[in-house]
């Protein structure tokens, strides 16, 4: 049965935030402003961003030509960023993404990756534990940075360990999915524990990050 | 002059980065195409809608102005469980991002 797509589907984020099924996942696109208003207009409000990606400003720009020209309102907007590995200071990242997406609050903040930078000398990672690093994401949301908080490519074995401790538990966990990597057990537990799952590279295809396929980071 | 041919340098490795696109071929698999002809939508769109009917978000990239509303329209239609499944059992834990060329792969949990 055919259903009008003005009738897209959301998923309940366990913070009471309402996700649009399908999203815009920004990385790397080329022309992004133009594509970004286009987006909008058609009916895009799920925006997916992260700090890595070095687009925030143009999202920025374009979101707010949307806003000023009466498109689309904030409220009914989802924008999410992700603080990148590094040291996972996540205020200092998060305060840095408001700025240029020129936004008082993101709907949801996310850790990238559940690791930081990799340090060569040491062969270990620099990053505090997360349970310190999750605290300090809780006081973002209390501070109304952001209306809910979530994880990127965490397992199960992360997650379990996240909800043991975890005042605000995680709203969703985004990961690589599509029909290559069907991922059945990491959902089931998701599912499960009421964290929504956001599939990056849903179709099997990615564009490389600008600085190549070999940095020293996680991507 | 420089400063120029410079600058054009790097837009020509910004053009020949952004068509590197990394592709595992999902979209030429025989059962998404036979799929995507019966219900006469695309590939895309046939693997989006295996997202969204198993309950969860999915965020598309795409930089082609038609293909914004090809997976915005992906859910307009329903496929059967059976149609569902077949396209599960294309799995085989293969990774865009497998990092398998970063030294620190192995101790990255995820991939563990």
């Amino acid at each position: 049965m055919e259903k009008g797509y003005s009738q897209q589907k959301y998923s309940e984020l366990s913070s009471g935030g309402k996700l649009p099924r399908i999203g815009y996942g920004t990385g790397s696109a080329k022309g992004l402003d133009t594509i970004l208003e286009e987006a909008i207009s058609i009916g895009y409000r799920h925006i997916d961003t992260a700090a890595i990606y070095g687009n925030e400003e143009v999202i920025g720009k374009a979101i707010s030509k949307a806003m000023k020209e009466g498109k689309v309102k904030r409220e009914d907007l989802f924008i999410t960023t992700k603080v990148f590995s590094e040291k996972h200071d996540v205020a200092k990242s998060l305060n840095k993404s408001l700025q240029a997406l020129q936004l008082d609050y993101v709907d949801l903040f996310l850790i990238h990756w559940p690791v930081g930078d990799w340090d060569k000398e040491s062969q270990t990672f620099k990053q505090p534990p997360l349970h310190v690093t999750w605290k300090q994401m809780e006081d973002l949301v209390k501070q109304g940075k952001c209306k809910a908080i979530g994880v990127s490519n965490f397992n199960v074995q992360l997650l379990v360990d996240l909800l043991s401790y975890a005042e605000i538990k995680p709203a969703c966990n985004q990961i690589e999915v599509h029909p290559y990597l069907v991922q059945e057990d990491l959902i089931r537990f998701c599912k499960k524990n009421n964290i929504e799952i956001v599939a990056y590279s849903p179709l099997g295809s990615s564009y490389p990050e600008p600085s190549g396929k070999n940095h020293d980071r996680c991507c | 002059m420089a400063v120029a041919i410079l600058s054009l340098q790097v837009k020509i490795m910004i053009d020949v980065v952004d068509k590197l696109i990394i592709s595992l071929g999902i979209t030429k698999e025989p059962v998404v195409l036979e799929l995507a002809a019966k219900h006469n939508k695309t590939p895309s769109q046939i693997i989006l809608n295996w997202h969204l009917s198993r309950g969860y978000v999915a965020i598309p990239r795409t930089s082609t102005l038609s293909r914004l509303r090809e997976n915005l329209e992906s859910d307009t239609f329903e496929m059967t469980p059976e149609e569902i499944k077949k396209i599960s059992a294309l799995n085989k834990n293969a990774r865009v991002w497998d990092l398998k060329d970063m030294e620190m792969a192995g101790n990255v949990p995820v991939f563990a």
